[in-house]
């Protein structure tokens, strides 16, 4: 029925196509034929005042009646067609008017060239002309124009039209033959030109119809998409929020768990613990570093796919970014009898622009995994330099286990190990690769298999663009901060705020400062921190450091800091914070901290920020 | 809605029987114009009557036994370039015949010397052309309208008075054509005659007192 219905709609737009183009061919026509018998009535004018322009009696001239026969019986002829070809174009009439004037204008021009059989090519030339109407009744209008004239005129005055004063009934019908001759032909041609026009309004109709369809298509997908998009733009958003919430949920008792693990091995003398105590302890650290870094790596993949994840680009020596490295996982492959080995190129530049954080991140995350998966033999590190594309390039060999080429196909997919028996045997989440090889192209390079083979080991090749720079290298920053850590290794005299609402995170940072000889003042909500803050800056004593957590009841840590800065508190503010989804750094410094942490808590890091904290606040006062 | 529907139809009929008046009006006027046309070139001249012989005092020489085939022309009657032209196509098959063109002149009209029809007929084959500028030929031969032919046998006898034309400056075949062929070829002696379908030549008392008026 559908079919049924579109066929007819389709048939109904062919139809109105066809008939509009052919109004319009038609109207085209009247309005050239408006002008032609415009052209052949001054013809006929010029034609009769040359060929006969005066009649004479004796020596007496007037001009001749052929002349005034063209001046007025032309206007005549002409004036109706022309009116119509004006008034109503593209009409059935007018068309036949025209046919019927153009074969007057004929007839006329026939009598004043004085019957000249040349002019009676006219005749064949109109015929011509009107057959642009595409219009076959049109020229049996002409023919019978002209057959009625002949017959008319062959019966009563044979002589004007046959050059013979004998009726000759043949001879009219011989005449109109080749009339009826040359307009079976043109006829024909209409058919064709009919039939032309039909076949381009049908391919006409059917691009129109596809166009709709494609439109249709266009724009159902486009909604589909639309929906689509907007499902996965809310199934990010929730995503974030998951993430956001898991990392801040995990990483607040993660921080009690560490720190009160710390507590343990550092609080009296651990040298006489029971050993079991000890491994006890160590475990639990183990397990919690190791849970740390599953949320680490979840975070970086979130930060990459949303596009959040940036580079560094400082001065780092790859050589010792290796060494670092491999330092790190030596006695972890010694303890499985395995050598892990460290070769360097003599052309490895001593230090190259990079994000040493990130070099290290991948580094490790690929000799990691080579001592994970390497089960006797060895790991060699190599690191090389291509100096003239400025890429660095390390290549990762072990004597592990080795892959097929199926699983080196899946290796770099996220949450994709190479084997599920691998999850089993060796654990993992099959997240470090993928967020190696995205970082490496962060850095404009690339991580890649070079060779695999099951039971024989993997080569596995980094590398990154990392021009050669001349300067100090992150190291000798860190180096130079661990230092100033180890000789400035207590806060003694310096007055810290902390504003924490989680007991046992308040423990473990009380602890800590107190460990370090700090002056510590606890609240638990942000409008106390503001308030306490206030008092102290009031009394021209401010604090060192305030240690703000964000997240707090009566007054969250982004209000408490708001606040204070309202308020024109200039002191150095640091958020110490489970939230470390991207962003949140930006959120933290955005409300006026001046620094950020994130929980758990390193140590390390958190002595430096107090250290800066507690070195800007001494640069404020003095300048009061 | 149908009220206003009934008066568009009522106004749309009245506009087509307008449209069909107004085609009838014009073909009648198409028609009758063409039919005043026709009319006026199946007008003939004003009729005259030759002489029935030869006349005596005629100025052209007419040798006995000869025949003789006077034209009657008018130097601009453009009706006579029509009869100049069936003249031709007579002499290209009547090849013994010698025509004598009689010009309508006056002493005034020194331009009509150089008339195509003054040119066309002394290029006719054989033909001697003269200028009656006192009409003498013309009342001798009692004719009035451009384009008379007459024809006298060997006899001295007119056989035919007329045109050679069907209508006013056609060409082609007609009756009077045909009489005069039918008499050169002998096939018939008895006198006819056919109307003549041209200017008039006019009195030449009338003309010669209108180029004497200053």
């Amino acid at each position: 029925m559908s079919d049924f219905i579109n066929s007819a709609n389709q048939g109904q737009r062919i139809r109105e196509l066809f008939e509009s183009d052919l109004r319009k061919i038609q109207e085209r026509i009247d309005r050239f034929f408006s002008i032609l018998l415009c052209v052949e009535v001054i013809g006929c004018v010029l034609t009769a005042f040359w060929v006969s322009p005066h009649s004479w009696i004796g020596n007496q001239r007037q001009i001749h009646p052929h002349v005034w026969a063209s001046i007025c019986l032309g206007s005549v002829i002409a004036s109706l067609p022309i009116a119509f070809a004006v008034l109503i174009p593209g009409w059935t009439i007018t068309r036949h008017v025209v046919a019927a004037g153009q074969m007057a204008i004929s007839a006329l021009l026939i009598h004043v060239t004085g019957g000249r059989i040349e002019t009676h090519f006219h005749i064949f030339g109109s015929f011509a002309f009107l057959a642009f109407y595409r219009d076959r009744a049109v020229l049996i209008t002409g023919m019978m124009v002209v057959a009625i004239d002949h017959a008319v005129r062959g019966i009563f005055w044979p002589e004007s039209v046959y050059g013979t004063p004998v009726i000759d009934h043949w001879r009219t019908f011989e005449h109109i033959w080749w009339v009826v001759f040359e307009n079976i032909f043109l006829i024909y041609k209409c058919y064709i030109n009919r039939a032309e026009m039909q076949k381009s309004a049908e391919r006409t109709v059917q691009l129109e119809m596809l166009n709709t369809s494609v439109e249709q298509t266009v724009e159902s997908r486009t909604a589909e998409l639309q929906i689509e998009r907007e499902k996965s733009v809310t199934a990010d958003r929730a995503k974030s929020e998951f993430l956001a919430n898991m990392s801040h949920e995990i990483r607040t008792p993660m921080t009690a768990i560490l720190g009160n693990a710390d507590i343990l091995l550092e609080e009296g003398d651990i040298s006489r613990a029971p050993a079991l105590r000890v491994e006890v302890i160590n475990t639990i650290r183990r397990n919690a570093n190791h849970l740390l870094g599953i949320i680490n790596d979840i975070l970086d993949l979130s930060k990459i796919e949303a596009g959040r994840m940036t580079v560094e680009r400082i001065a780092c020596s790859p050589q010792e970014i290796v060494e670092e490295v491999a330092g790190l996982l030596r006695s972890r492959a010694n303890s499985k009898g395995i050598d892990l080995l460290c070769k360097f190129d003599p052309a490895l530049p001593q230090f190259v622009a990079g994000d040493p954080t990130r070099l290290r991140q991948i580094l490790l995350n690929l000799t990691s995994n080579a001592v994970k998966f390497t089960l006797h033999g060895k790991v060699v590190v190599s690191a090389g330099y291509r100096a003239d594309e400025g890429i660095l390039e390390i290549n990762v060999a072990d004597s592990g286990i080795g892959m097929s080429p199926q699983e080196i196909q899946q290796l770099f997919l996220p949450f994709v190990q190479a084997d599920s028996s691998t999850t089993r045997t060796f654990g993992g989440t099959g997240l470090g690769l993928t967020i190696c090889k995205r970082l490496a192209k962060l850095m404009g390079g690339d991580v890649s298999v070079v060779s695999s083979r099951p039971g024989t080991g993997t080569v596995f090749r980094f590398e990154v663009t990392a021009p050669e720079v001349s300067g100090k290298t992150e190291r000798t920053e860190a180096a130079a901060d661990v230092a100033n850590v180890t000789t400035t290794s207590s806060l003694c005299g310096k007055k810290i705020l902390v504003a924490e609402d989680g007991l046992d995170n308040q423990k473990i940072i009380v602890f800590m400062l107190k460990r370090w000889k700090a002056d510590v003042v606890l609240v638990d909500n942000g409008a106390l921190a503001v308030e306490a803050a206030q008092q102290a800056a009031d009394s021209g004593k401010p604090f060192d450091a305030i240690l703000m957590d964000m997240q707090m009841p009566v007054l969250d840590g982004y209000g408490a800091t708001r606040a204070l800065r309202n308020r024109g508190y200039q002191y150095p503010i640091v958020a110490l914070t489970a939230h470390a989804m991207s962003g949140d750094r930006d959120n933290c410094l955005e409300a006026g901290c001046d620094d950020y942490l994130v929980k758990p808590i390193d140590r390390n890091l958190l002595l430096q920020a107090i250290l800066r904290s507690a070195s800007q606040k001494s640069q404020l006062v003095a300048a009061r | 809605m149908i009220g206003a529907r009934v008066g568009r139809t009522r106004t749309s009929c009245l506009f087509c029987w307008s449209l069909a008046f107004l085609v009838l009006v014009w073909s009648l006027a198409v028609i009758s114009g063409l039919g005043a046309l026709l009319l006026y070139k199946r007008t003939p001249g004003q009729a005259a009557k030759a002489p029935m012989h030869w006349p005596n005092d005629c100025p052209i020489q007419r040798r006995s036994n000869e025949r003789v085939l006077l034209l009657f022309a008018h130097p601009k009657c453009p009706c006579t370039r029509a009869t100049l032209s069936e003249m031709e196509r007579l002499l290209a098959t009547e090849r013994d015949l010698r025509p004598h063109v009689i010009l309508f002149d006056t002493n005034n009209t020194q331009s009509w010397g150089e008339s195509d029809i003054v040119s066309r007929s002394m290029c006719l084959p054989g033909a001697k052309t003269y200028g009656d500028a006192d009409g003498r030929l013309q009342q001798m031969f009692n004719v009035t309208t451009s384009g008379h032919v007459l024809l006298y046998d060997k006899d001295g006898r007119n056989t035919y008075s007329g045109g050679i034309t069907g209508l006013r400056g056609h060409e082609g075949e007609n009756c009077g054509l045909a009489k005069l062929r039918e008499r050169l070829a002998g096939r018939t002696s008895s006198p006819d005659s056919f109307p003549v379908l041209g200017c008039p030549l006019g009195s030449y008392e009338a003309a010669r007192t209108e180029a004497e008026t200053p």
